[in-house]
């Protein structure tokens, strides 16, 4: 017989810690040796009782049993939460209608008297805002009875601008580039709301980028534009996206404006005699023709005369606004690949390219012929840090400070960190040779003054909101704790509840 | 149950010692010494007749009652407390109270004006009267001392200062002040605060409220308004926020510590420029240290306290 | 370089002193702002206000916009006496036509032009305005821009100009002593004493820092004053809610006010369901190890706790994808009397009300 016992294993054995031995088998291997499998297996569990020997340092109450988690019926819709992220309010019937609030008209947006008070935007143009994404959620919108922006400095200045434009006078058709820099909450996408606001007031062309990223993260379509340049790519999505939000904005104005000019890109489906709207509309039926409607409708836009043969019923063009909100985005290489699978650049994508080019200064006629503003702003928040574009930036500051490129302080990149040319060459425009055409400028919002916060602060108070005795002490205080007046932290002070009893 | 330690003993023979001594000097008992210097001279005069006349006899001299006591059986302590575990301690609380019983009557000030006096520590009193002193017993002997230091300075008796001169620690703790700090001629105030693991530097001067934090405005280092509103809460709370400039270094440690810890600091460089504030931010809480510190962590233990799950093999 | 005259500590201290002929350019608004005190600066004895401060330092730079700062005594930018005058003319002669418009025209001309039209009475005059009077060329060595600091003033103040100087500030000195015996240890007045809110440690609403503290998981503060933020706005903007008269709220104003004071409207809704006794299970009251239910009653904040516990909760039954959100809704269910925390309410209290019985065996 067999002993059960191999004594030399149960020796070596003994000091290996039972964690390393192999989980126990429930049927003993085959070609097992030893019959002493069974003593492998861990001991039989004892009863758990009461008497057994004390437990230390181990919950022993019932009650400190992890809480089970609910069990949810299904998860949200797909969607939902998107939705629900990017939802804009833009009134809350619960706050108190403020007096006396003027609407932004023509009139009173050049009125420095209203410097520091809030100019409600008109309803009718909140469809037309809308469209062009004007909104931002997290704005602070939801919390007011009716949207309304703040009149500082930089909105006057901006005012008297697009007044000057599209009044008669000598500033008629100029057109003005600026890039719009700040901290994070100082104002730069409201900024461009209220340009917007005005130009829709002026009856201007808006045209907008709301989300530059979106363009680069590979998240929509894009195709090589032609088979001569492969390396340049369309996104007829996103060109369709636009037209059909520029539609909407815009129809008024397009409604009324008519073809000018030959488009063999789009062969039949352009009609002489065609609106501008109904061109536009063609892009947005059938996404395929998107780029060629595209440029076809921005041919017509920037017409200063008609072609021959086109003369009937020629209207002059209206200047136009194009707004890009976070274009940092735009300077590195996007989220798609080409089909070697390489990166491509954002300056490949033809839709960037476009509105990058408008930047450079026009070589016969400008960027904007029929006068216009070009606002692109960046972002702080939503913000790659792109090292080519904070020296491109410094440069166009040192540029608007009239230093020479080749002055020894003008900024330069660090010959030693790979500084991306295209970058720096996009924005490097050289002064306009036509006198209509304004140099690129930069412009850095920072924050408002004492004054103007106070009648920020008022109507939050007048509103219903803030439930505080307003006077300058108390101005000041806040202007200190919103870093110098940054209004997006004012708003957030605003907001805040401070309960005194 | 006082014998039960030798400790004890020795204190039963220091009083016992300090006994005598009183005695002699209260009272100047008849000592056996006395004794003999008052009997020898008679005796020797004997001595002396006896050899001249030695036929006469004479009476005793009178037995002069002044003079003559009895001599006590044992030593009597001289004070009751002698049968209590710490006789020094009870006659020193025992002399307090007749004192305070004495004196109660003046007129007092408030606590927060009476002078600033550094009493014994325990541990320095019980090496002061060489016994064993209950902590609690010791509370109230210190007790009454306050109660006699609140007597109005100006009417404070003699024996009052006197006795509680005996209870001062030796050298004079609060003697040396710190010199107050004063604005530079920059026109800066400097403070310093920690808390947690960080700890800051603030230099203010007159200003119109600009906030700056190791070279940054203050949205850019605090993006928490919480935050924000802890740094400039001193100045806020004193509405001096539209006339002082911060510019704060601070290091170490997380958000919420540099917030807090900036604050003390703000607080302790406007009491330079302003002492006057200080029982205003006494009671805004910003003056207010906040010594507490993460524990350390210990061997044997997960973290400062938590210890292993306790496992049978 | 040996200093210089010092013109800004004479011109400001001692008119009579000053130099016609120095070249400062003035702007046109000093002239406006001295017409409206034409004597009151440099010897007067009440200083104003403003010039109390002008010892101290300030940090800012607005060195643009002078009127902005307290100006000093030793920068007033007031011109010279005879050109104010003719400031002045010019500025009053549209109205009353040549005639004295300061006293300075009807007090005549201050000795200083005096003596530069008459060359004999310079050789007799004061030492003191001789050496000026040499030592004045035209150009000169520093800025002309106003001095911001005393203290430079008396490094500079090394010519005979130091006395007046030392003068000023020592009126300087006077107004500011005066002004430590009004509020010792105050520079900017004194301060109203504090209520307890404006504690530092004790900044919020107690029943806000309550609920933001229950929604508070694995110590993040901030990511609960966030949520907590979140759920007032949305009692700030969702509609006013209908309240159910079986379960009204605690009197308050009426629901339609509600919104616009979120933080009432949340302790409205907190305080109208937070029960007013818990049940605890006690043993051996009975005897033979039975334990017996008695209630207990609750403080205020034991109820807030208990009925912020539930609220928070009945709010994981929810749908919505946001903690925030779930409770926000919860909260406006239970002010309109939707939610099944009044039923736990309710049901607490039937069985507080049912074991009052046992109480009877704890009083022994």
């Amino acid at each position: 017989m067999v002993s059960s016992f191999c004594w030399s294993c149960m020796t070596r054995l003994r000091p290996t810690p039972r964690a390393v031995l192999p989980p126990p088998v429930a049927a003993p291997r085959a070609a097992s040796f030893h019959t002493s499998t069974v003593r492998y297996a861990l001991p039989a569990k004892k009863k758990a009782s009461l008497d057994g020997p004390p437990k230390f340092r181990e919950a022993k109450s019932a009650r400190m049993k992890k809480k089970k988690p609910v069990e949810k019926s299904r998860p949200p819709s797909v969607g939902e939460r998107k939705a629900l992220r990017k939802r804009i309010v833009l009134s809350n019937p619960n706050a108190l209608e403020v007096e006396g609030m003027q609407d932004l008209s023509s009139e009173n947006m050049v009125d420095a008297r209203l410097r520091g008070s809030v100019l409600g935007l008109p309803v009718p143009m909140l469809t037309q805002l809308r469209a062009v994404e004007a909104f931002k959620p997290k704005q602070g919108w939801s919390i007011f009875r009716r949207p309304g922006t703040v009149v500082r400095r930089e909105t006057l200045e901006l005012g008297r601008f697009i007044d000057g434009i599209s009044n008669e006078g000598k500033d008629k058709g100029r057109s003005a580039k600026k890039i719009v820099t700040g901290v994070r909450g100082s104002g730069k996408t409201v900024h461009l709301l209220q340009a917007m606001a005005m130009a829709f007031t002026k009856q201007w062309v808006v045209f907008t980028v709301p989300e530059p990223q979106d363009l680069v993260i590979a998240h929509t379509s894009y195709a090589p534009l032609s088979d001569d340049t492969p390396h340049l790519y369309v996104q007829n999505d996103a060109t369709a996206a636009m037209l059909s939000r520029t539609v909407t904005a815009n129809e008024q104005v397009l409604k009324n404006l008519h073809i000018s000019q030959q488009h063999p890109a789009l062969k039949s489906s352009a009609k002489a005699g065609m609106t501008l709207e109904e061109l536009a509309k063609l892009g947005i039926q059938d996404p395929a023709i998107a780029w060629p409607v595209f440029q076809a409708l921005w041919s017509e836009l920037t017409a200063t005369s008609p072609a021959p043969g086109f003369d009937k019923g020629f209207k002059p063009r209206p200047p136009m606004l194009v707004t890009v909100d976070g274009l940092s985005h735009w300077m590195k290489n996007s989220e798609y690949r080409s089909a070697d699978f390489d990166p491509i650049h954002a300056h490949d994508l033809m839709f960037v390219r476009h509105f990058l080019s408008l930047l450079k200064p026009g070589s016969e006629k400008p960027a904007l012929p029929n006068g216009g503003l070009l606002l692109y702003a960046t972002s702080a928040s939503n913000n790659p840090t792109i090292y080519s574009f904070e020296v491109a930036l410094k440069q166009i500051a040192a540029r608007q400070a009239g230093l020479n490129a080749s002055a020894p302080e003008f900024p330069q990149a660090d010959p030693y960190s790979k500084a991306d040319k295209r970058v720096i060459d996009a924005f490097d425009s050289a002064k306009p040779t036509i006198a209509k055409e304004g140099i690129l400028e930069l412009q850095t919002l920072g924050g408002l003054t004492r004054d103007e916060a106070r009648g920020f602060m008022e109507y939050f108070a007048r509103s219903g909101l803030l439930r505080e005795k307003i006077n300058d002490a108390w101005v000041g205080e806040k202007w200190s704790l919103a870093g110098g007046g940054v209004i997006g932290e004012l708003e957030k002070l605003g907001r805040r509840l401070r309960v005194v009893n | 149950m006082a014998w039960q330690s030798p400790n004890c003993i020795v204190h039963a023979m220091q009083s016992v010692r300090r006994t005598v001594q009183l005695r002699s000097f209260l009272h100047t008992p008849i000592s056996p010494v006395s004794l003999r210097t008052n009997i020898t001279p008679i005796l020797s005069q004997q001595q002396r007749n006896a050899r001249g006349y030695a036929t006469e006899v004479q009476t005793a001299p009178e037995i002069n009652f002044d003079t003559f006591s009895v001599q006590p059986a044992r030593i009597i302590p001289a004070s009751p407390a002698y049968f209590s575990g710490s006789p020094k301690f009870i006659d020193h609380l025992l002399n307090l109270e007749s004192v305070l019983a004495k004196w109660a009557s003046l007129p007092t000030v408030s606590p927060g004006e009476a002078p600033r006096m550094a009493w014994f520590k325990l541990m320095q009193f019980r090496e002061f009267v060489g016994e064993p002193v209950p902590t609690k017993k010791y509370k109230n002997l210190i007790k009454i001392l306050q109660r006699l230091n609140r007597i109005d300075p100006k009417l404070m008796p003699f024996e009052v200062r006197d006795t509680l001169k005996i209870f001062l620690r030796p050298g004079n703790p609060y003697g040396n002040k710190p010199v107050p700090a004063t604005v530079d001629e920059m026109g800066r105030a400097r403070g310093r605060g920690k808390r947690k693991t960080s700890s800051a530097v603030v230099h203010l001067v007159e200003g119109e409220g600009e906030v700056m934090v190791n070279g940054k405005t203050i949205v850019e280092v605090f993006p928490r308004l919480h935050d924000r509103e802890s740094v400039t809460w001193p100045l806020k709370c004193t509405s001096r926020l539209d006339k002082y400039n911060v510019w704060a270094t601070v290091r170490g440690g997380g958000v919420t510590g540099q917030a807090e810890a900036i604050t003390l600091a703000l607080a302790r460089a406007l009491l330079v420029h302003e002492p006057g504030l200080q029982p205003v931010m006494r009671r805004a809480g910003v003056i207010t240290v906040d010594a507490r510190r993460v524990e350390r962590k210990k061997p044997g233990h997960v973290k400062a306290r938590k210890m292993p799950t306790w496992v049978k093999r | 370089m040996p200093p210089r005259l010092n013109l800004f500590n004479a011109r400001a201290a001692v008119p009579v002193l000053r130099h016609p002929s120095s070249n400062i350019s003035r702007p046109s608004i000093v002239t406006s702002i001295g017409i409206n005190r034409p004597t009151s600066h440099g010897l007067h004895p009440g200083l104003p206000s403003s010039t109390r401060m002008d010892k101290r330092w300030n940090s800012s730079a607005s060195g643009g916009d002078g009127s902005e700062r307290p100006k000093g005594p030793t920068e007033d930018p007031l011109p010279h006496v005879s050109e104010e005058a003719a400031e002045i003319a010019k500025i009053m002669n549209k109205k009353c036509d040549g005639t004295a418009a300061s006293p300075e025209l009807e007090q005549g001309t201050p000795v200083s032009e005096i003596l530069q039209r008459d060359k004999e009475a310079q050789k007799h005059m004061p030492k003191v305005m001789q050496d000026q009077i040499k030592s004045s060329t035209g150009t000169r060595s520093f800025s002309t821009s106003t001095r911001q600091s005393q203290a430079e003033l008396h490094d500079q103040g090394k010519s005979v100009d130091e006395q007046t100087a030392a003068m000023v500030a020592n009126m300087i000195s006077q107004v500011n002593q005066q002004a430590e015996e009004l509020h010792p240890g105050l520079k900017f007045g004194p301060v109203e004493p504090l209520p307890k809110t404006e504690n530092f440690r004790t900044r919020y609403d107690s029943l806000l820092e309550q609920f933001t503290k229950l929604l508070m998981t694995d110590g993040k503060l901030s990511m609960a004053q966030r949520n907590m933020a979140f759920i007032l706005d949305h009692l700030r903007t969702a509609s006013p809610p209908q309240p159910n008269p079986k379960r009204p709220l605690l009197p308050g104003p009426p629901a339609p006010q509600l919104p616009l004071n979120p933080v009432l409207y949340l302790t409205l809704i907190v305080d109208s369901v937070a029960p007013l006794l818990k049940l605890r299970q006690q043993k051996g009251l009975v005897g033979g190890g039975a334990s017996v239910q008695i209630p207990v009653p609750l403080a205020l904040r034991q109820r807030r706790r208990t009925a912020i516990r539930w609220i928070i909760d009945a709010s994981d039954k929810r749908r919505d994808s946001h903690f925030a959100q779930r409770v926000a809704h919860e909260l406006v269910a239970v002010a309109e009397g939707r939610s099944g925390v009044w039923d736990k309410r309710e049901q607490q209290h039937k069985l507080g009300t049912a074991s009052r019985s046992n109480l009877a065996g704890n009083r022994r």
